[in-house]
């Protein structure tokens, strides 16, 4: 997992942390039942103090997406992936919004907006 | 007790200066904080107070509950300490130095300093005085967790270290951190190194005064934390009047 | 505890890391110095005993110099020191400093011993070890002194003194601290630091005084002086606080040892009268003491009924009579003199009450008598003596107040003023300049006897073994009669007796005869028993034994005082006692031992201790 936490982003670095873990669940990487990284090893990779990555546990938890199982980790809870989904999504959603608003500021056309999305997904579409 | 720390309106003089006066201060059991201010400010002051080793003016200061000028030796035993510019002798080899070390701290573990000096490469066996300034640095770190201190203080651990060391030292620091049981005091001017370690701020301004504030209080959408901190310094600063230098 | 010792452990180690090398390097050196004075001059290195002195005490001093003097503040500094900022500081820090100092100079001593003795057996073979074995505490004494500056040195850096400042800073504060003591000596300094008798016991014990005191200072001056961030002037104002108070005990036993040697009290034993003048009623004696042969003198008075005694002023100062009734010794006037014998006051010498100076003029004045042998008798009235001839006249001499000695000579006196010797003849009453003879031997004069007859009885020969009939109106001689070989002239004794002792050397006892050198007849008197010496020498005060009756006297029998009785021509069992005092009626006071004074009726035996009672 090449990522990093960037500290000089606008984006706190819990809220990246919980990002990547949503985007790693929803994209299946880590499975239902499977247990999520160790605190402290997720910490050591990203270089951030083990509290904000038990913080950001804690924010999943919550949101329902995994489980803490008494003392031996981290667990992708059944509604995890879909959970985990809608949220990339709707952080794709906004970041989509806030890229068209700036295109669209910085004089671009719908069209070319379109256009622009159509040719990034083209390659993607099963022949 | 609740707190690790508490400082009440500490007066510090030295050479008949003024150091530090009317600082506060409290930190938590397990309590990562970073402490940042000009050069100058009194970091390493408050920390020589902190250790006992200098005797306050006025005001008050407990450490695990404890005076650290009068119980000294129970306070230094749970203290680890690294400082900016290492002090220890500087033709003693690694294993000299802890050997010497080893004696004044009960809960010394070879087995840990063992552990510690291996997981951040440090040279063991070569006078201390040959090794680079990283390579030190590692080096007093390791030593300094070999007791399992409750208190871990650096000084300005980061200074002037190549980038690959500093990675070394930030992975070792991160790899100390031990919440609820080891609380961290770190003065840095790497504010990448901060932000990432740190649960709360230490601003400190005029006279060593201290204005601590929670990571997450700190932290707001639209600013990167470091950006906040640089701002903070800079209302010292101009707050302050001092002359500037460029 | 096991952890304070392994802290001390391994801070001394780590002591010991920052030195090894440089301990080395004076290890090396020696022992190459050494063996170039093998090779170069192989007689120095014969001289086991002196080569290992010199090697050892080499040692110390290069360990006391290159050690010492960085050592305590080498890790000083507040900000760069780990040892200063582990649990035990600045205690163990002292304590292994401490500790490693002690263990380097014994191992520096072993190694200058050794080089020392492998040099001596180089030059000499084995048989060089017996002189260094037998100089082997003389070696150990200075390296020892040396190494005991160690603390003291350390003491002073940490005062401010860096490096080879310090020692001149240790001499400099030893120096200061031994001002007061010799301050209140003065010029006896040397006298009292020779009272001492400073044994290798004694310099041993002062050594590991100043050892051990020194550690407590730098230790003291390093935990508390220079704990925090404090300045080497904080150090100094610590550490002289302790060096102030280790004086207290310290100035105690030097004064305490000051007073003793110049107080003289009784109970001091070195304590030692050594002159006496007795009041003519016996209430009082005014004694002169000192407690050492080299303390300088002081005065007291003793009441003679109560034993009581009483200093007088200061040291130095003794106490004089003007003048002395010759036939009791005593004297009603005392004098109390200074150190340069300049007059401070004058006592009456029976009741200790102090009189004007003018009194000092009344008692010169006085009229005194002087007892010749056959018991006539010559008064001294001012400058004058009034001697009555044979022929009833009476003549006035000159008498010189302020002559001293005035030494008796039987029939006349001989008196010393100003360089001026003046022969006094009673039989002849005249005086006369000092005849050649005496000037070619001056100690001739004190043979000299001037008989009843008024021949002088003196020495003569070669080397004075012989005995002459002088008469100095004509310069002739002739042989002095019934003279024998070992033969001692000691006093006058009735008209023209000559008291004699023959002692022949190796017999037991001597023989007390009395002998008239006009016609050669010698009366032997009967001793109690035999004794092996019989000095007689001339008892303070009184000239030709005191007569107790007809035909009885009391002599000086060195070692005490008899009765001789000319009826039966037996001597008494003497007191042993150095010196008569005086007399007072049919008592004398004797000195014994010169420390006990007892009042003695010589015709009953009575004896009683005066003083101390």
């Amino acid at each position: 997992m090449a990522f990093r936490v960037e500290v000089h982003s606008t984006t706190p670095p819990s809220k990246q942390i919980v990002d990547h873990l949503l985007s790693l669940i929803a994209g299946g990487e880590i499975r239902v039942e499977e247990r999520l990284p160790s605190i402290r090893s997720l910490a050591a990779e990203v270089l951030v103090n083990p509290n904000t990555v038990a913080k950001c546990y804690r924010e999943l938890e919550s949101r329902g997406i995994c489980r803490a199982k008494n003392g031996s980790g981290v667990y992708v809870t059944d509604a995890g992936p879909r959970l985990a989904r809608a949220a990339v999504i709707e952080t794709c959603r906004r970041e989509i919004l806030a890229s068209v608003a700036r295109a669209l500021q910085a004089g671009q056309t719908v069209d070319d907006i379109l256009q622009i999305v159509r040719n990034a997904l083209e390659p993607m579409e099963t022949p | 007790m609740r707190e690790i720390i508490t400082v009440r309106k500490l007066m510090i003089k030295r050479s008949r200066q003024v150091v530090l006066d009317g600082v506060d201060l409290d930190v938590a059991h397990g309590e990562v904080c970073v402490l940042v201010g000009r050069n100058g400010a009194g970091k390493t002051t408050l920390f020589h107070a902190l250790l006992g080793g200098l005797n306050p003016k006025r005001g008050l200061i407990r450490v695990f509950g404890k005076d650290p000028v009068r119980h000294q030796r129970y306070v230094r035993e749970q203290i680890g300490f690294v400082p900016s510019i290492p002090d220890v002798p500087s033709e003693m080899t690694f294993n000299e130095i802890a050997a010497f070390m080893e004696p004044h701290f009960p809960s010394w573990s070879a087995t840990r300093l063992d552990e510690m000096s291996a997981w951040l490469c440090v040279s063991r066996g070569v006078p201390f005085g040959t090794l680079s300034k990283g390579q030190q640095m590692k080096a007093m770190l390791a030593l300094a967790l070999a007791h399992d201190p409750k208190l871990l203080l650096l000084d300005e651990p980061f200074g002037g270290i190549d980038p690959i060391a500093r990675k070394e030292i930030l992975e070792g620091l991160i790899h100390s951190i031990q919440p609820m049981k080891r609380a961290i005091l770190i003065a840095t001017h790497d504010l990448d190194a901060a932000a990432r370690v740190a649960d709360a701020f230490l601003v400190m301004k005029g006279h060593g005064r201290i204005h601590k504030r929670m990571v997450e209080d700190i932290a707001e959408d639209t600013r990167p934390v470091t950006e906040t901190l640089l701002g903070a310094l800079k209302r010292i600063q101009t707050k302050e009047s001092t002359p500037c230098t460029l | 505890m096991y952890s304070l010792i392994r802290i001390l452990y391994s801070a001394t180690r780590r002591e010991w890391i920052a030195y090894r090398r440089t301990f080395a390097a004076i290890c090396f050196m020696l022992a190459a110095l050494s063996a170039l004075t093998v090779l170069l001059s192989p007689s120095t290195a014969a001289q086991a005993g002196l080569f290992t002195i010199l090697t050892t005490s080499g040692m110390t001093i290069l360990v006391t110099v290159t050690l010492a003097t960085e050592m305590w503040t080498r890790d000083l500094s507040a900000s760069s020191s780990l040892a200063r900022r582990l649990p035990g500081g600045l205690g163990a820090m002292a304590c292994s400093k401490l500790l490693f100092y002690g263990i380097v100079q014994a191992a520096a001593l072993l190694w200058g011993a050794m080089v020392g003795i492998a040099a001596g057996i180089a030059v000499a073979g084995p048989e060089s070890l017996a002189s260094v074995a037998a100089d082997l505490p003389l070696s150990v004494l200075p390296a020892m002194s040396i190494a005991t500056l160690g603390p003291w040195i350390g003491a002073v850096t940490l005062w401010g003194a860096e490096g080879i400042l310090a020692i001149p800073g240790v001499l400099f504060l030893f120096a200061v601290s031994g001002v007061p003591v010799f301050a209140t000596l003065g010029e006896d300094a040397p006298q009292f630091i020779q009272a001492l008798h400073f044994g290798s016991a004694d310099t041993i014990l002062f050594l590991m005084s100043l050892a051990i005191s020194g550690a407590l200072v730098a230790s003291i001056t390093l935990i508390r002086g220079r704990r925090f961030d404090r300045r080497a002037a904080a150090g100094a104002c610590t550490g002289l606080s302790v060096v102030a108070l280790l004086l207290i005990p310290t100035y105690t036993l030097a004064f305490g040892a000051v007073r003793n040697w110049e107080a003289a009290t009784p109970d001091y034993a070195r304590f030692q009268i050594h002159g006496a003048v007795l009041a003519p009623d016996g209430a009082r004696i005014w004694v002169n003491t000192r407690s050492d042969k080299h303390s300088p003198w002081s005065c007291s008075v003793i009441r003679t009924s109560t034993g009581e005694i009483r200093r007088l002023g200061g040291r130095g100062e003794m106490v004089r009579s003007p003048t002395r009734d010759y036939r009791t010794a005593t004297s009603p006037f005392v004098l109390h003199v200074d150190r340069e014998g300049n007059p401070l006051a004058i006592f009456d010498s029976s009741s200790g009450r102090s009189l004007p100076e003018s009194a000092l003029k009344v008692a010169l004045d006085q009229r005194q008598v002087l007892r010749l042998p056959d018991g006539s008798r010559v008064t001294i009235e001012g400058d004058t003596v009034r001697s009555p001839l044979k022929s009833g006249k009476t003549v006035s001499l000159p008498w010189y107040r302020d002559a001293t000695p005035v030494v008796h000579l039987g029939f006349g006196v001989a008196t010393f003023r100003r360089g001026r010797i003046t022969i006094l003849d009673f039989t002849r009453g005249r005086t006369f300049p000092l005849p050649q003879q005496f000037v070619d031997r001056p100690s001739r004069l004190f043979e000299l006897r001037i008989l009843r007859s008024g021949s002088w009885f003196i020495p003569t020969g070669i080397d004075d073994q012989g005995r002459a009939l002088f008469d100095p109106d004509t310069g002739t001689l002739r042989d002095a009669r019934g003279w024998k070989p070992f033969d001692l002239a000691r006093g006058l004794y009735g008209k023209n007796g000559l008291l004699v002792v023959n002692e022949r050397p190796g017999k037991h006892g001597a023989k007390v005869v009395i002998l008239d050198p006009e016609t050669g007849q010698r009366d032997a008197i009967r001793l109690p028993s035999s004794r092996s010496m019989f000095r007689f020498r001339n008892p303070a005060g009184f000239f030709f034994g005191v007569d107790l009756g007809p035909n009885r006297w009391l002599l000086d029998v060195g070692p005490g005082f008899a009765v001789l009785d000319l009826d039966s021509m037996s001597i008494g069992e003497p007191l042993l006692a150095d010196a008569l005092i005086g007399r007072v009626g049919e008592s004398f006071f004797a000195l014994a031992g010169r420390k006990t004074i007892y009042q003695w009726k010589p015709l009953t035996g009575e004896l009683r201790a005066v003083f101390p009672r």
